[in-house]
């Protein structure tokens, strides 16, 4: 075994976006960013820059090719460019760009962008939004940009027949799961086209958004990533309008452009998740049945509705009720413009706001009717699938969810026995707090949930993307080539990958190669690449399908050459049924149809690829107001455990168990759950994009973010417990798990924490 | 918004003491370790000159004698591990310990640190408590004062080179350190000092630092009294202290301070009554930074022109020339994603400008591959897959490399105060994990 990904990194071999070579006579980008978060641009003069050796163009020169703005999934009126029009609208905006030879001389040039601005009222928070008094976009005339209402089941009734209704007011910061490598982008736009390569993350769908704002065909859009990308969790989604912004200086410049954004701009301007305000009430009889749930949120996104945004509200629609059997469930939701940074995927996308107001409230209902929180939510868990589909059976939510049928009694009933003992210690007078939160977490996303954000009578066309390619194919050697369309951001796709296709054909996992990186000349779809934990239900699955297509073909091939009927297939061996010792394996196969294609019989294909698209059979378009939101959900129970030491709060102790389908790797998939439990941690003790009255960010650098290092988690004990349902809807069997663990993290975390201090933890970081 | 990437200055290297002075009074600044200047100018500070005085050897020696005397170049991994230093000023080299990270340690000075005079400071109100004395050369005069007069507010201080610190000795002391979550800097320290005869305390100083804007000391509260009383005057000390102007920080309120305060004092004096025994790791070696001047420096064992402007930072100009596996991650010294070895000593290469690796040899992790075999703590890394993007890989490697010098047990408290890299993909498991693999591959 070779963790390929891992040899990369020990040896320094890794290929990131600064390290790709520069197209000769490429020149860098500098950006002039607005230093205030609400200004009127007066006048932009560039002019000083040119006399000084460099170049530098303004949204005046920039609005030439930059000829429309980015959509947004509300289709409303608001115009979002790569760069400040008419009014900076966020503290570190784009409005001019300076090219010159090299990045320090670039920035020296700033000094001399000369900008007109006049300071405006800025709308700093939630409240200044819907207070109104100063619009972010005025052709909107409102700062919401969004409200919707929907109910699921019997909602009202519920609600009157309840024996108690607890209500819980809570706010989640701003976070960015911040990649430790930052937005790079080398764009060279010659000849009408654009090559360019960028560490962005997908989906794929950002092909179009780049392709509409410059106006150009995407035949004329080769994009590419690099082979590896420095982490990305969601973040590097957001590249998009850079890429069209440097594409746009390279146009104008009529050279090469690469940029590469150091950690101030990315903190500044790159991407994060909104501030989250809102209330959720739990309907319950007095023993402990939930009988319904209402959500309000308001959210706020940052001065552009930037796509996919609002869906960090819907990303969760199908799971509302989270794990437990809850049949009635409302959602009002407020989505508001602020003077800040535009929003968009952080890790978890939606669900740490959710999981964290949904578990901590159903603690403070455990609290109020006097129930241990663990046996509260045992009462309530879902235990029954009766529906039957596409050869499994499911939980149908009230919102459209399909959850697999997976055992959850046993993952929550895990991490009891530790739960126990840690009330036991506390029993015996040890000062430590102890928290648990269940999540059901969404894994492969469907693009159309997006839609729910928008009435149904006014969607226009119905969205259900969720699939991907992948393409093998057996070389002259006997090498498998595997190749998918979608980005390496340190998930270790191709170790998982080159065992799930050696598994297939019977081979050796070291004669499989696989290439992973966005390629927009080679077969691509809207929703490709990495995000939403999609690898293991997905891109896993059509492997899958493309090996056992591969399989078929080279059995074929095997018994032509063979000249006989009936062959079997075993261990990457074709050999003749009736006379097993006649046999050939794979690598005399591919040589003897590469070399000599002639000599097969008529009608006998030699083609040795293989390319398939799978989409999971679970995911469709909204129906009204209701969407399967994911292909897949997966259960985990989590368990907290803090302490005061210092005059502070610190982590002792942390479980996960739980239930993701087929393991395809263990050792990624521990990867996956540790960093998840650990940005979880970060959001929940540690960081904040904090912006202050003035909509001034005071989180520029590491330190002022908050952002721990290595040596807070030394002797902080973290335990993974593994069930494993290979769940028959899916060829992999894979359910997705990289972001579960940050969905419930800042919920157990606060629960430990509100049991150790005694007092009702709403806001994070704690 | 300015991209980080310092401004241009003149830069020139010092060749003695005389010759810094001469400089300084041109106007130029002296750059010492740079761990905190590298920093200011990437974020945007300007100076016109830098005088860089890193390699005045003769800046750095331990004395003992009636006092302890430290010049003004020991790194702070010097002032924290060298045995006079542990054995006559304890405190002092355990708010060391606190500095930052072993890559900061390696390059910070304890005279860099007193003249740059930030508030969060970790020496400074050790080195008031101890009544440290600080000697200050200026041209044609040399100057002794207090450490407590040396320092006239943040950032700011009497004029002049710093060119040694002096300590008197205690028979017991103790410091306390805090930060705030994430902080790498300390937003509060308590130090304090005592002689003791037969179980009571003759003669005492107590000082906070960060709480104002400069440190407060307190003399002769703890006379008079006997060890077993200490940790019960938390409160009466507290009222003694004279006030200064309070100080909100990044992370903390005053206010916040002054809540966490009690807690602090009370570990302090409950450490200078039980004084307990030194458990982190000594030497018995000084580090010197001497380079071999001329116009090169050695990237793999390969001679290499330096003809990059001043302000170039380490880490750009080993990229350019080939070093790619060198990361940058951040905008303030932080991360540790573009730690290198210089002279063998894990630095972080966006701290340290070009002309600084002049005759030094910079050593990245293909020199510890060299002959095609993983090193220890490359294998270690790869085994318990411990790296995933593999951004922040490159700068681990080295960094344990180093810091299995000094720890090869590798102990949780040594590692705590050591290695603060960051990796934001990982959680740190499996990495602790490979860290005390590594160690226990290099001890078989």
């Amino acid at each position: 075994m070779t963790y390929r990904e891992g040899l990369r990194a020990v040896t320094g071999a890794g290929e990131y976006i600064d390290d790709v070579p520069e197209p000769a006579g490429a020149l860098h980008m500098a950006i002039y960013r607005s230093p205030y978060p609400h200004a009127k641009i007066k006048k932009v003069d560039v002019s000083d820059v040119w006399r000084r050796g460099g170049m530098a163009f303004g949204p005046e020169d920039l609005l030439k090719v930059v000829k429309n703005p980015f959509p947004n999934a509300l289709g409303l009126p608001i115009k979002y460019y790569p760069f400040a029009v008419g009014k900076a609208k966020f503290f570190g905006e784009p409005v001019a760009v300076v090219l010159a030879r090299d990045k320090y001389k670039a920035a020296d040039l700033l000094d001399y962008v000369y900008v007109d601005f006049e300071p405006l009222e800025p709308v700093a928070s939630i409240e200044d939004a819907l207070r109104g008094r100063a619009l972010v976009h005025e052709e909107l005339g409102t700062n919401v940009a969004m409200r919707r209402r929907m109910s699921f089941g019997d909602v009202e009734s519920a609600f009157k027949n309840a024996d108690v209704v607890e209500a819980f007011d809570f706010r989640f910061p701003r976070h960015t799961a911040m990649p430790l490598e930052p937005y790079g982008v080398l764009a060279d736009f010659r000849g009408y086209e654009l090559h360019a390569v960028a560490n962005i993350q997908g989906p794929a769908l950002y092909v179009y958004f780049i392709a509409r704002a410059l106006d150009i065909p995407t035949s004329k859009i080769h994009l590419q990533t690099p082979r590896d990308i420095g982490g990305s969790f969601g973040i590097k989604y957001s590249l998009y309008p850079y890429v069209v912004l440097a594409a746009a200086a390279s146009r104008l410049a009529s050279a090469p452009v690469k940029w590469v954004e150091t950690r101030l701009e990315s903190l500044a301007a790159s991407s994060s998740n909104g501030e989250r305000r809102g209330r959720v009430e739990i309907a319950a009889t007095r023993d402990g049945r939930i009988l319904a749930v209402r959500y309000q949120f308001v959210e706020e996104v940052g001065a552009y509705l930037r796509p996919p945004e609002p869906g960090a509200l819907f990303r969760v629609h199908g799971n509302l009720n989270g794990a437990y059997d809850i049949r009635a469930v409302e959602a009002d939701y407020t989505v508001v413009l602020t003077n800040r940074a535009p929003t968009g995927l952080n890790r978890g996308y939606g669900g740490p706001q959710f999981y964290f107001a949904l578990e901590r409230a159903v603690d403070e209902l455990a609290r109020r009717l006097g129930l241990d929180p663990l046996d509260l939510r045992m009462r309530n868990l879902i235990t029954k699938f009766p529906v039957e589909k596409y050869g499994w059976r499911f939980y149908e939510t009230p919102t459209g969810g399909l959850y697999p049928m997976l055992d959850y009694t046993s993952v929550v009933k895990a991490i009891e026995a530790e739960y126990r003992k840690w009330r036991e210690e506390q029993e015996r007078g040890r000062r430590v707090g102890v928290g648990i939160a269940l999540v059901v977490e969404p894994s492969g996303t469907n693009l159309g949930y997006v839609d729910v954000a928008v009435e149904a009578e006014k969607r226009r066309y119905p969205h259900s993307g969720a699939g991907e390619y992948v393409t093998v194919s057996l070389d002259p050697s006997g090498v498998v080539n595997v190749f998918v369309n979608a980005t390496n951001e340190g998930l270790g796709h191709e170790t998982a990958l080159a065992e799930v296709v050696a598994r297939e054909l019977g081979i050796d996992p070291s004669d499989v190669k696989v290439t992973y990186r966005v390629d927009t000349s080679l077969t691509w779809s809207l929703s490709s690449g990495s995000y939403s934990s999609r690898f293991a239900p997905v891109v896993a699955s059509a492997a899958i399908l493309a090996a056992r297509r591969l399989r078929e073909k080279i059995i074929e091939l095997g018994a032509a050459l063979l000249k006989t009927k009936r062959v079997v297939y075993e261990g990457g061996v074709v050999y003749d049924e009736a006379d097993p010792k006649r046999r050939l394996d794979i690598r005399k196969i591919a040589s003897a149809v590469h070399w000599d294609p002639g000599g097969l019989p008529e009608g006998i294909d030699p083609d040795l690829s293989a390319t398939v698209f799978f989409h999971p059979p679970t995911v469709k378009a909204p129906e009204g107001d209701r969407v399967n939101s994911s292909a897949a959900y997966a259960l985990q129970a989590h368990l907290a455990v803090v302490e005061e030491a210092d005059g502070d709060v610190r982590l002792v102790k942390y479980v996960v168990a739980h239930d993701a389908g087929r393991i395809l790797k263990r050792e990624l998939l521990d990867g996956q759950l540790y960093g998840g439990v650990h940005h979880g941690v970060c959001m929940a003790l540690y960081e904040e994009l904090k912006y202050g009255e003035d909509a001034s960010l005071r989180s520029l650098l590491l330190e002022t973010y908050g952002t721990p290092d290595l040596s807070h988690f030394v002797g902080v004990e973290v335990e993974l417990i593994h069930f494993e349902t290979p769940v028959g809807y899916l060829p992999s069997g894979a359910l997705g798990s990289g972001e579960g663990p940050v969905m419930g993290a800042p919920a157990a975390v606060a629960n430990a924490v509100a049991d150790l201090l005694k007092r009702r933890v709403s806001s994070l970081p704690v | 918004m300015r991209p980080a990437y310092p401004r241009p200055f003149k830069y020139v290297k010092a060749g003695s003491v005389g010759d810094a002075l001469r400089y300084m009074e041109e106007g130029y600044k002296p750059l010492a370790g740079g761990q905190s200047l590298s920093t200011l100018l990437k974020l945007g500070f300007t100076y016109e000159g830098l005088v860089d005085i890193f390699e005045l050897d003769e800046l750095r020696y331990v004395r003992v004698g009636e006092r302890l005397v430290i010049g003004a170049l020991v790194v702070h991994n010097d002032v924290a591990m060298h045995r006079a230093v542990v054995e006559h000023a304890p405190a002092l080299a355990k708010a060391a310990w606190h500095i930052a990270d072993l890559q900061v340690r390696n390059r910070g000075t304890i005279g860099g640190s007193l003249a740059h005079a930030d508030p969060a400071a970790n020496y400074i109100p050790v080195l008031v408590a101890l009544g440290a004395e600080v000697v200050v050369r200026e041209k044609g005069a040399v100057k002794r004062m207090t450490v407590e007069s040396y320092v006239k507010g943040p950032y700011e201080t009497e004029k002049g080179l710093v060119v040694d610190v002096s300590v008197p000795r205690w028979s017991r002391q103790a410091v306390a350190v805090f930060k705030k979550r994430g902080a790498a800097y300390p937003s509060l320290v308590v130090a304090a000092a005592a002689e003791e005869k037969d179980g009571t305390v003759a003669k005492s100083r107590v000082a906070v630092g960060g709480l104002y804007t400069r440190p407060v000391a307190a003399a002769g509260v703890l006379d008079g009294l006997s060890l077993e009383e200490l940790p019960g005057l938390v409160s009466r000390i507290v009222s003694e202290l004279p006030e200064g102007e309070p100080y909100d920080d990044l992370h903390m309120s005053y206010e916040d301070k002054k809540k966490v305060l009690p807690q602090l004092l009370s570990k302090v004096l409950k450490e200078l009554a039980e004084s307990s025994a030194w458990s982190l790791p000594t030497f018995d070696r000084l580090t010197t930074w001497r380079g071999g001047g001329g116009f090169t420096t050695w990237i793999n064992g390969v001679e290499v022109p330096v003809d990059a402007e001043p302000r170039k930072l380490l880490v750009d100009f080993l990229r350019e020339r080939g070093a790619k596996e060198v990361k940058r991650g951040c905008d303030e010294g932080r991360c540790g994603a573009c730690t290198v070895l210089m002279d063998g000593r894990a630095v972080k290469s966006c701290t340290i400008f070009a002309p600084q690796a002049l005759g030094h040899r910079i050593e990245t992790v293909r020199t510890l591959q060299r002959g095609g075999e993983l090193h220890p703590v490359q294998r270690a890394f790869l085994e318990e897959f411990a790296s995933q993007c593999g951004y922040c890989t490159h700068g681990f490697i080295m960094t344990v490399v180093d810091y299995l010098s000094v720890d090869p047990g590798v102990r949780d408290e040594v590692l705590r105060l050591s290695v603060k890299n960051i990796c934001r993909c990982t959680g740190y498991v499996n990495i602790i994990r490979a860290i005390k693999k590594a160690g226990k591959i290099q001890k078989a």
